[in-house]
């Protein structure tokens, strides 16, 4: 294969874009290239941007590229069903479903970056899991985050929440502080944009 | 070299002789040279494409040929030879008018190529030369050419609208004359589409305005187009704001007169909607599920339905503090209490509701909207909107001015005072008409300018 393992951290969205690049604007695409980019695109549109807003986005984008791709490239190749069976189940949010649907077995290619999409769904449903509950069935945790019984009751005692037998009791995360050191403004750009404002609500 | 547009005439009038002697056409595009013969090449291809293929067969390999010379085309020669002229003309005149040709035929043959891929369903191979057919034609970026429909349209078709979305995304704030070539059809179509692409991707709010903008446009007689948007314009306000929100006072009477008797069905559903019973809003679209259908709308109407289930789960958070999962179901007329909670998971995971679910005792916990309005990030947020709404009086201020300073403007202001310059002008019963009425209502606004006051006004509208 043309891209073997390219390791996750490494690639950044520019390439994803070069991908896309090709993707549609390759007059006569050829077979084996296509289907590389196609695998690496799914795959890694599944993984990009896996929280808040724009993860319907790039959800949206994973559901239409999949219809695009040819039918016989589909059949003829497995593993682009298996990814796009996970994208289908993040699609309908069934996320024991989802961990069901990731836990396959991958080829080399993709097997990095399907341990990372899983870790995201994981802590995409931790995060939910502290906001949405206030306590929920040990297995419910377990099936939501893919981890079998065991696991689940180390990771819910790891982030301090009590376990109460088959009850889990979550906490609240706090919302880290987001970037405010590129928001914070001196008093002088305040004083600034205030004048502005208010020459602007004047005239 | 002298004059273009006489060229351009001639080789209009010569049509008929590159379509009598169509098997030729190769060699004559061989003899010609891509830097000096444009006008020239431009012709024989938009003649290639009216032709039948010389093979016979309607299929893709056989215009294979046909698309590289027109990419060859757009890629190699506009910009160039543009360029070119002007070193000899060195008239700004000639220069412009040589400029306006090459953009009339090229958006022509753009419409043609977008044609032909449509009817060989291969709508993707032709994405990447449009984007830069575009870029070529547009003088400003926020300028809309008629090209940015075909576009629209090969990415709808194809699926992939991440190419469309780096136009769509900036606000039109001018349209690309094409010398009165410019159809309404383009416009319409282009925030059509548009719509239709935001509305796939899930940006209902932006998709929204763009239907809104479509139904808006000023029109004496009702567009098919304009009915289309229409019907999903009541569909996303349905989805994002749980009614149907009213059309701007500004919208032209044909809309109110034709065409809500037209969509009647879809002011039904809306109705229904309106009710907050999932039951009768079921009940209307097993009713019209046929037209739902043969409009493509379907999968809409059925998110429609979903998004009446959380509104009323959303009402609940209205009454109650606390309820239990089964009564959350049969209140909001779901199956089970599994379904739910499924239901409120998700809400909580987009922000719709803030409430936590207690597996324990099968209760909910509604709670209120923890944002308070005085983080850093909320200032940081009004502070944007500011910009953007000085940035918009600015842009209106420009438009004002410019709108003054027309000839007819002046003409009709200040009425019979200046007989001098009213020569050209209209017959002076006319202006003794005008004369009467507002300030406002005496701008005599090119139909060109439309777009500018519904982009203006659906802004501050917002």
């Amino acid at each position: 294969m043309l891209l073997v393992n390219p390791g996750l951290p490494t690639w950044g969205s520019s390439a994803v874009q070069l991908f896309y690049d090709l993707m549609f604007c390759q007059i006569y695409p050829r077979k084996g290239f296509e289907l590389v980019t196609n695998t690496l695109l799914l795959t890694r549109l599944l993984t990009i941007n896996n929280t808040s807003t724009t993860q319907i986005h790039s959800l949206c984008n994973a559901k239409y590229l999949w219809k695009r791709i040819p039918a016989d490239l589909k059949s003829g190749n497995a593993e682009l069903g298996q990814i796009w069976m996970v994208g289908q189940r993040m699609w309908q949010r069934d996320w024991p479903a989802v961990h069901v649907a990731l836990n396959a077995e991958w080829s080399e290619d993709v097997s990095d970056i399907m341990a990372a999409l899983k870790d995201n769904v994981r802590e995409r449903a931790i995060i939910l899991i502290s906001k949405a509950y206030s306590s929920l069935g040990l297995t419910v945790f377990a099936s939501m985050t893919g981890l079998t019984l065991e696991e689940a009751r180390r990771v819910a005692v790891e982030r301090g929440w009590t376990v109460d037998g088959t009850m889990v009791q979550p906490c609240k995360i706090q919302k880290e502080e987001s970037n405010l050191a590129n928001e914070v403004c001196l008093t002088e750009d305040q004083l600034f944009k205030l004048t502005q404002f208010v020459s602007f609500l004047e005239n | 070299m002298r004059n273009f547009r006489e060229l351009s005439e001639i080789i209009t009038k010569s049509t008929d002789v590159l379509i009598k002697n169509g098997q030729h056409l190769d060699n004559v595009l061989e003899t010609l040279n891509l830097q000096e013969h444009s006008l020239g090449i431009l012709a024989v291809l938009c003649v290639k494409f009216s032709l039948p293929n010389p093979n016979g067969a309607n299929n893709v390999d056989a215009y294979k040929p046909l698309f590289n010379q027109v990419q060859e085309f757009i890629i190699g020669c506009n910009g160039e030879q543009v360029r070119f002229a002007s070193d000899i003309c060195k008239n700004i005149q000639k220069f412009l008018s040589f400029v306006c040709i090459i953009y009339i035929i090229d958006a022509e043959l753009c419409h043609l190529f977008t044609q032909t891929l449509v009817e060989l369903q291969i709508p993707l191979r032709g994405i990447e030369l449009l984007c830069r057919a575009i870029r070529k034609i547009q003088l400003f970026d926020s300028q809309l050419t008629s090209i940015h429909a075909d576009l629209c349209q090969l990415c709808l078709l194809s699926k992939c609208f991440k190419p469309a979305l780096e136009f769509l995304d900036i606000d039109i704030t001018g349209i690309s004359q094409e010398e009165g070539q410019f159809d309404s059809k383009y416009f319409l179509l282009y925030y059509y589409y548009g719509g239709m692409i935001y509305t796939a991707l899930k940006n209902y709010d932006r998709a929204l305005y763009f239907f809104e903008v479509c139904v808006t446009t000023p029109a004496l007689a009702v567009s098919y187009i304009m009915l289309e948007a229409y019907k999903k314009y009541i569909l996303v306000s349905l989805i994002l704001h749980g009614k149907v929100l009213n059309l701007p006072r500004y919208t032209s009477q044909v809309v109110n007169r034709y065409m809500k008797p037209l969509g009647q069905q879809y002011q039904e559903l809306a109705t229904a909607y309106q009710m907050n019973s999932c039951e009768e809003v079921q009940n209307i679209i097993t009713k019209y599920q046929q037209l739902f259908t043969r409009d493509h709308n379907m999968g809409l109407v059925k998110q429609v339905l979903s998004y009446l289930y959380k509104k009323n789960i959303q009402r609940l958070t209205k009454t109650f503090l606390t309820l239990s999962l089964s009564d959350v179901a049969s209140r909001v007329q779901l199956s089970g209490p599994a379904d739910a909670e499924k239901y409120i998971l998700n809400m909580i995971e987009d922000g719709e509701i803030f409430a936590t679910i207690n597996q324990k005792d099968g209760m909910v916990v509604f709670h209120d909207d923890p944002e308070k309005y005085n983080s850093p990030q909320m200032l940081a947020k009004l502070e944007k909107e500011m910009a953007a709404c000085m940035e918009l009086d600015k842009r209106v201020l420009e438009m004002e001015e410019e709108v003054v300073l027309t000839p007819q403007y002046v003409r009709k202001a200040c009425g019979q005072n200046d007989q001098d310059d009213q020569t050209p002008g209209p017959a002076p019963t006319n202006v003794t008409n005008v004369q009467g009425q507002s300030k406002h209502s005496t701008y005599s606004i090119k139909s060109h300018m439309y777009p500018f006051w519904i982009f203006l006004k659906l802004k501050a509208d917002r």
